[in-house]
């Protein structure tokens, strides 16, 4: 696992290279025209509300569904007409939990990395142990979070050059989580190229040096996680009782942008504004005396699900 | 694969059980064929005539109770469900993302789940049918019946089933219940065995190519090409229909 890939890259430059991929569900668009590229030895998050095209965008690198338009190469290998390729370059975790449950966990360990490096069912095994997950157990006998584990489990042995895990901490114990987060930046660091979806930020925030949102099959914000955490350090936002009048929150808006050369949301009986600065209490000042008292202010400690959508206007997280 | 052998045994062992009856049974029946020769005059053209034949030969017996009544029906059944669930089962459990986002081609996922399935389905056919001598010998029934025949006829039968099986896979290919797919085509292949027993309406239906008169045919050679091409036509169609929905699936 944490070895580097033996698979010789055909391409030099980027592990995964997305043009134009689009995906569209009859009149739904699934996922509107994406540019991405990701580079090896990183981790990659990739977040946003639930039906925000996460899944069918990992499904579609791996080809489990065919793409409306565009282009993808993982590893140099193109998927129209390279689909075994492609296979054979990436090891995917889905989103939804699938076990054979008559199946004990070796042999569904055993299934799942068919076709792979023929030490992979090992280090699998190994990584099983360390997570304490019993072998000879049968699938229907484990909880969400077990048969979770076991997916995991299978896609980090393989000795591939990318790994898509979409949440794969979904249902897991924070101890659990913080593992599975430890495992999954290790194995970057080895060389692979990890494009993980979550909606933990936390973990994201941690594990992750760039952070790609979509919502509604769009990419609203592709940054570095460091960009990111700045931003949240300068996002002030400022809470209202909720009879406040837009007009009200409009003429604070005002005030901030043009004080403080803030970009500010307005939002329901809420305003966020990104300072252009650290200097919260010049920005405050600023502030019309007979305007709205905030409820609550708050200044540099946000979470990520409030940095979205104070920054993007995006609810749902 | 393990459920398939498993299948696969649980239809030899009926396969064969049903035809150590039909052996242990064959000296009563050829004392008592007159009365079924009476019975069938009423039962119209077609009916009368596999009557006949038979109660004429001691290969018409074995043939029509081995292959026209028991291998029709109970194969049929079989067929049916072991290809239902081969990809239906899949989507239905949730398991079709993980059996498909593995390095393995799809060519080889196709033929391998459908040969796992056509093998549990021919082999104890043609394995049971080829024990008959055996099986006299055992239950001490003398007959002229030989092993070679059996098998021929075991063979065209294995053809006709898979006609059903993969009819199955292909709609299992395009649809999320397996269960959708047992009872669709049971309603459809039980109505096609009915219709050939009701007098006149025999040659509608597609059990026609497996009657008594077709097996006859299969007694002392393999009969002509034109009799096995129509089953294996449509073995074939239904395959290449089930690959064409197995890419659709797994699209690169």
């Amino acid at each position: 696992m944490s070895s580097t890939s033996t698979l010789a890259p055909t391409s030099r430059s980027n592990a995964i290279v997305v043009r134009g991929l689009t995906k569209r569900f009859g009149q739904t668009v699934a996922l509107a025209p994406l540019d991405l590229d990701l580079a090896r030895g990183s981790v990659c998050g990739l977040v946003g509300p639930n039906g925000s095209g996460k899944s069918t965008f990992m499904r579609l690198l791996v080809g489990l569904v065919p793409a409306s338009a565009g282009s993808v190469e993982v590893d140099g290998a193109r998927l129209t007409g390279e689909g075994l390729g492609i296979r054979r370059r990436v090891a995917f975790a889905p989103g939804e939990i699938a076990a054979y449950g008559d199946l004990t966990a070796d042999r569904q360990l055993a299934f799942l990395l068919r076709g792979r490096d023929a030490g992979a069912l090992d280090r699998a095994r190994a990584l099983a142990k360390r997570l304490g997950l019993p072998l000879r157990g049968r699938m229907r006998t484990f909880s969400h979070g077990m048969k979770r584990q076991v997916m995991f489990c299978a896609a980090m042995a393989p000795d591939v050059p990318v790994r898509l895990l979409d949440e794969p901490t979904a249902g897991l114990d924070p101890t659990k989580r913080g593992e599975v987060v430890e495992l999954v930046a290790k194995d970057a660091r080895a060389g692979r190229c990890v494009l993980l979806s979550s909606h933990h930020f936390g973990e994201v925030a941690r594990c992750c040096e760039r952070v790609v949102f979509l919502a509604g099959g769009r990419l609203v914000a592709d940054e570095r996680t460091a960009d990111l955490e700045l931003r949240a350090r300068r996002l002030l936002t400022l809470e209202f009782e909720r009879d406040v009048s837009s007009e009200q929150l409009e003429r604070l808006a005002a005030a901030l942008h043009g004080d403080a050369g803030a970009n500010v949301r307005i939002g329901a009986a809420r305003l966020a504004a990104e300072l252009g600065g650290d200097d919260v209490l010049a920005a405050l000042r600023g502030l019309p005396a007979d305007g709205p008292v905030p409820t609550r202010i708050t200044f540099g400690s946000h979470s990520l699900e409030e940095l979205y959508r104070d920054l993007y206007g995006v609810e749902g997280l | 694969m393990r459920s398939s052998l498993l299948r696969g045994f649980g239809l030899f062992v009926l396969l064969l059980g049903h035809l150590a009856a039909v052996v242990y049974f064959y000296p009563l029946f050829n004392e008592q064929k007159g009365a079924l020769l009476q019975l069938a005059e009423g039962m119209g053209r077609v009916l009368a005539q596999d009557a006949k034949l038979a109660s004429l030969t001691e290969w018409g017996y074995f043939s029509s109770q081995q292959f026209f009544k028991f291998a029709n029906t109970l194969g049929t059944g079989a067929a049916v469900v072991f290809a239902a669930g081969a990809v239906a089962g899949e989507t239905q459990g949730g398991t079709l993302e993980i059996y498909l986002a593995r390095p393995v081609s799809r060519a080889r996922l196709f033929a391998e789940r459908w040969l796992a399935g056509a093998l549990a389905l021919i082999v104890p056919l043609v394995a049971s049918s080829a024990l008959i001598v055996p099986l006299a010998a055992v239950l001490d029934v003398e007959i002229v019946t030989s092993t070679e025949q059996m098998v021929r006829a075991a063979c065209y039968q294995s053809v006709f089933l898979l006609m059903f099986y993969s009819a199955a896979y292909a709609v299992s290919v395009f649809v999320v219940r397996a269960l959708t797919v047992v009872l669709s085509l049971l309603f459809v292949t039980i109505g096609m065995y009915a219709l050939y027993l009701v007098p006149g309406a025999n040659e509608w239906s597609i059990y026609q190519w497996t009657d008594v008169q077709t097996f006859v045919k299969l007694a002392n050679h393999w009969a002509s090409p034109t009799q096995w091409a129509r089953p294996t036509i449509g073995a074939v169609s239904f395959t290449a229909l089930a690959w064409f929905g197995f890419r659709r699936r797994l699209p690169y």
